[in-house]
């Protein structure tokens, strides 16, 4: 532009100083030092779950509004939504960042709002990507070897699934009470998995109706067979009439039959498998105590199914272990148990139980579950997939030591939650998928730093109580196997899904955006990013700072010269 | 509808009924509860407006110079020392000709500190570029508000409406507010000639040379002689459409007066019943109310006071090392146009301290006694 300006007079003075040209060639962003950038730091929710679950974006898109788009985006990791929103042990939650503001994300009963929302309205799910020839056993229709199928299917493998049970789930089914998990859910879930053409034989106990050579027609196998041998103790006494083991009682609890352990029934453990058995012998009707070695910290069982068997009305003994079973008229009449103290940590790391001398007690009882927890039992393996007696030895992409053979859940190494079983098992699909096609793994690297309280930008956030969940009174729980725990509204799903920092996460919420002062930063329709005008962005960092959930950084600018 | 609210209520009834967009709002007493209760008519959704929190008052006024740039209706209130760290943006507002609209709640200016009333505040801010009105009761801080944005925005320049600190801003009087229909058709909405545009952006405020930069102050000072004619024609339309009028400047029983009282806000009020009670003896006192200060209303001064032999002028305000504000302005006014008129000034109800019948009565008394005054100040209600 060569155009003098020219002022005649005082009417060709503008009443303000506003600037003939467009501002837009004055390209400002020459004097940037510092540089903005989109980043995505994981989020500590994610970090935590075994699944590794986009937690962030779905919670988002729920309180978006879209509840479907949550909904598949959990299916891409997590066949199991329903389950897991009862069951988990949730470290999603114990790790979530709004813990040290006010209170966690209710994530667990999210997850399980959401499992219920796809299960009531039957959308359409997921197809296969395409078509392979290759067949793959799955053995073991638990949680691990379910997602296992579920995942290779998805990758459009044949999957036949043996299982020994009369139906399908494994400890879901025959472990966990349907009071903390309605078989209908059970079912639901399953029949989504079958859905994608997993064909699956039951009553196929491997070892019995088939064995090792067997499995060698398909071209992989995954071995899920779980643990269910129970742990024994030499205890005098134990194979009078009344002692139960604590599986075996629930398998048959779960299979529908209504055992009745005694009027007084002593539980030993501290296991989750101890507190199920306590909790649906009390539904049975009897008066419980739980004997447990240690202290209540210490109990491998989850906390809060802890609390809620106290709400039951059971009571602890802590610090006490069985010596011998009492008997009279051939049946059990009480237990004899002696007083332990805690002397120094053991290989859990937790402090090791010594009994006290002469400190027996007699705890009056004609019941008594053992529930000491439970193993493998491989006796029907070739030794070479074993590690020692009672674990299937495995690589950390889930191959054993024979090629096209893979394992997981509770026979593999591993934690021995439910969200462990069925991370394996989509582990086990991955390395499945890999071998077939010849493909090799990269190992991940090292995990970087995730989004810490410290990068929220609480401004953004005012307080709001977590929502809670309603439970049937205890009172009620008794009378039978009811859930107990009911779940969230829509509404209140919302609601607490709002409560999302989404750590690390960009969730488009146009802070940055706003916030420019030079209108510098636009929203790219097309490619549904944000997107920088690096021509007049001078760098000024607010959009970083500003940012609420720590999803921007500021590098520095690199300039030629 | 009729409602018995107080003057900051009133003040903020008037942002409501104008639709203001932007409300930038920082806490100081007396004003407070003027954003409180535009915090909960936000809140309420009552009025559609972005009620923004900001960390001091020059940040207020900033935040109102932004919103106003890009074109909005922007309002913010404030008193005393909030005023004065926002002086250095007041200049911006005017020379940015922005019509924004804030209300200031007369209160004295500390050290010491005081919350009371005076107008030292607003007063002190009288070359700003600013349009200033003073108002006598709840009523007319209500429309005010809503005429000053008519006139802001015809004249292109910020104004402040101004109210006593408590006497009005927290005492309750029978208020008629209007229908929002109706403030509607009187104040439509505001079209900016310039404006901050995303779409075809311009740099604003650039630096200007001597050779522009005085006829840019020519034109500030057009636009303010504009504003006078401007605040005329508001005030008269708002008679008809609404059924109140105030005038720049009001005469009350001014006629033959032999002392003529001058006041300015809730001081006006009072002094109606002292003139009144003069009147029934017989004698010739009267009253003229000072509404608009910025612009000063010279050629209606003159008129008025050029006929009149004593002037009383009130003053709750000082120049300090000079005289009350208002006799200072009306004797620059009145030189070379009156030398017939005596300009009596007094200082009285600094700081809170009561100006009551007693203390009019005084001054009236002080005038009639003298043919000319002893000096530029006298001090009423002073201990001595």
């Amino acid at each position: 532009m060569e155009e003098k300006i020219s002022i005649k007079g005082y009417r060709d003075i503008p009443i303000l100083s506003m600037s003939l040209q467009s501002t837009l060639p004055n390209k400002t962003g020459a004097w940037r030092y510092l540089r903005p950038a989109y980043i995505t730091l994981p989020a500590p929710c994610s970090r935590a779950c075994p699944l590794g679950q986009d937690i962030s974006f779905y919670l988002n898109s729920l309180a978006d509004g879209k509840p479907e788009e949550a909904w598949r985006k959990i299916l891409e990791a997590n066949p199991f939504p329903s389950v897991c929103g009862r069951v988990c042990h949730h470290p999603c939650e114990r790790d979530c960042n709004r813990r040290e503001y006010d209170e966690a994300l209710a994530i667990n009963s999210l997850e399980r709002f959401l499992g219920d929302w796809g299960m009531k309205k039957g959308k359409p799910f997921r197809r296969r990507e395409g078509k392979r020839r290759e067949k793959v056993a799955v053995v073991g229709a638990g949680p691990a070897g379910l997602s296992c199928a579920y995942f290779l299917a998805g990758k459009g493998y044949a999957v036949e699934v043996l299982e020994a049970m009369a139906e399908p789930g494994g400890m879901l089914r025959y472990g966990i009470p349907a009071y903390r998990l309605p078989r209908g859910i059970l079912n639901g879930e399953i029949d989504r998995i079958l859905s994608l053409g997993v064909k699956i034989r039951t009553r196929k106990r491997m070892g019995i109706d088939f064995g090792f050579e067997d499995l060698k027609p398909y071209d992989a196998v995954f071995l899920a067979t779980g643990a269910w041998a129970e742990n024994k103790p030499k205890l005098p006494g134990a194979d009078i009439r009344g002692v139960w083991h604590g599986l075996d009682f629930l398998t048959r609890v779960n299979s529908g039959e209504r055992p009745f352990p005694g009027r007084n029934t002593v539980v030993v453990g501290g296991g989750n498998t101890a507190i199920d058995a306590a909790r649906a012998a009390r539904r049975l009707g009897s008066e419980v105590t739980i004997l447990y070695r240690r202290v209540r910290e210490d109990m491998p069982a989850i906390p809060s199914e802890v609390e809620e068997a106290e709400k039951e009305g059971i009571q602890f003994t802590f610090l006490a272990a069985p010596e011998k079973v009492v008997e009279r008229g051939g049946k059990v009449h009480a237990v004899e148990a002696i007083r332990t103290r805690l002397g120094k940590p053991d290989a859990s790391g937790r402090r090791a139980p010594i009994p006290i001398r002469g400190s027996n007690f007699k705890i009056p009882a004609n019941g008594l579950i053992l529930a000491l927890g439970e193993k493998a039992d491989f006796s029907f393996l070739p030794e070479i997939l074993l590690a020692g007696k009672d674990r299937i030895a495995l690589d950390p992409e889930g191959k054993t030591n024979l090629p096209g053979w893979f394992a997981g859940g509770d026979a593999a190494p591993g934690g021995g939650f439910v969200s462990h079983a069925i991370a394996s098992g989509r582990r086990g699909a991955e390395a499945i998928d890999r071998f077939l096609r010849g493909a090799a793994w990269k190992p991940e690297g090292e995990p970087g730093k995730t989004a810490r309280f410290a990068d929220i930008n609480l401004d953004y956030f005012p307080p709001a109580r977590r929502a809670a969940v309603s439970a049937l009174a205890p009172g009620e729980r008794k009378k039978g196997f009811r859930e107990i725990h009911r779940g969230f509204s829509e509404g209140k799903a919302r609601g607490e899904a709002g409560r999302c920092f989404s750590c690390g996460n960009c969730i488009q919420c146009n802070v940055c955006l706003l916030v420019c002062p030079d209108v510098a930063i636009s929203f790219a329709e097309t490619e549904n990013r944000y997107a920088i005008d690096w021509d007049h962005c001078k760098g000024c960092g607010i959009c970083a700072v500003e940012c609420p959930r720590s999803a921007m950084a500021l590098e520095e600018e690199k300039w030629n010269g | 509808m009729e409602r018995v609210i107080s003057g900051n209520e009133a003040v903020a009834y008037g942002a409501m009924l104008s639709r203001v967009q932007v409300v930038p709002a920082y806490p100081i007493s007396p004003q407070t509860t003027i954003v409180e209760a535009l915090a909960d008519f936000c809140a309420t959704g009552r009025l559609q407006a972005d009620f923004v929190r900001v960390e001091s008052e020059h940040s207020a006024m900033a935040c109102c110079i932004g919103a106003a740039s890009a074109g909005a209706r922007a309002f913010t209130a404030t008193s005393a020392q909030g005023l004065a760290l926002m002086h250095e943006v007041l200049h911006w507002a005017a020379g940015s000709r922005l019509p924004i609209v804030m209300a200031n709640v007369n209160r004295a200016m500390s050290a010491p500190w005081t919350m009371w009333c005076d107008q030292g505040d607003s007063l002190a801010q009288r070359d700003t570029g600013w349009l200033q009105f003073y108002c006598e009761d709840n009523q007319e801080v209500l429309d005010t508000v809503i005429m000053a944005y008519r006139i802001a925005e015809q004249a292109l320049l910020p104004a402040m409406v101004c109210l006593d600190g408590f006497i009005l801003s927290h005492t309750y009087e029978q208020v008629e507010i209007p229908a929002s229909e109706e403030v509607d058709r009187f104040l439509p909405p505001y079209q900016a000639e310039f404006k901050l545009d995303i779409e075809n952006p311009h740099s604003f405020n650039g630096a200007m040379l001597p050779d522009v930069y005085m006829e840019q102050r020519m034109k500030i000072q057009e636009a303010m002689g504009r504003a006078g004619h401007l605040a005329q024609e508001v005030d008269r339309e708002y008679g008809r459409t609404f059924g109140r009028r105030y005038g720049t400047l009001e005469e009350y029983r001014s006629e033959d007066a032999e002392v003529l009282l001058v006041t300015s806000g809730t001081i006006t009020g009072t002094a109606r019943g002292v003139v009144d009670e003069y009147r029934e003896k017989g004698e010739k006192v009267g009253l003229l109310k000072m509404k608009m200060f910025r612009p000063f209303p010279t050629e209606e001064v003159r008129r008025v006071l050029q006929k009149v032999r004593k002037v009383a002028v009130v003053d709750r305000n000082i120049s300090f090392g000079a005289t009350g504000i208002f006799a200072q302005e009306i004797r620059s006014a009145l030189h070379q146009h009156g030398e017939g008129t005596s300009v009596f000034g007094f200082i009285a109800g600094l700081g809170g301290r009561d100006v009551t019948p007693g203390s009019l009565k005084e001054m009236v008394e002080y005038t009639k006694g003298r043919e000319t005054p002893a000096g530029d100040i006298a001090w009423i209600g002073a201990k001595t």
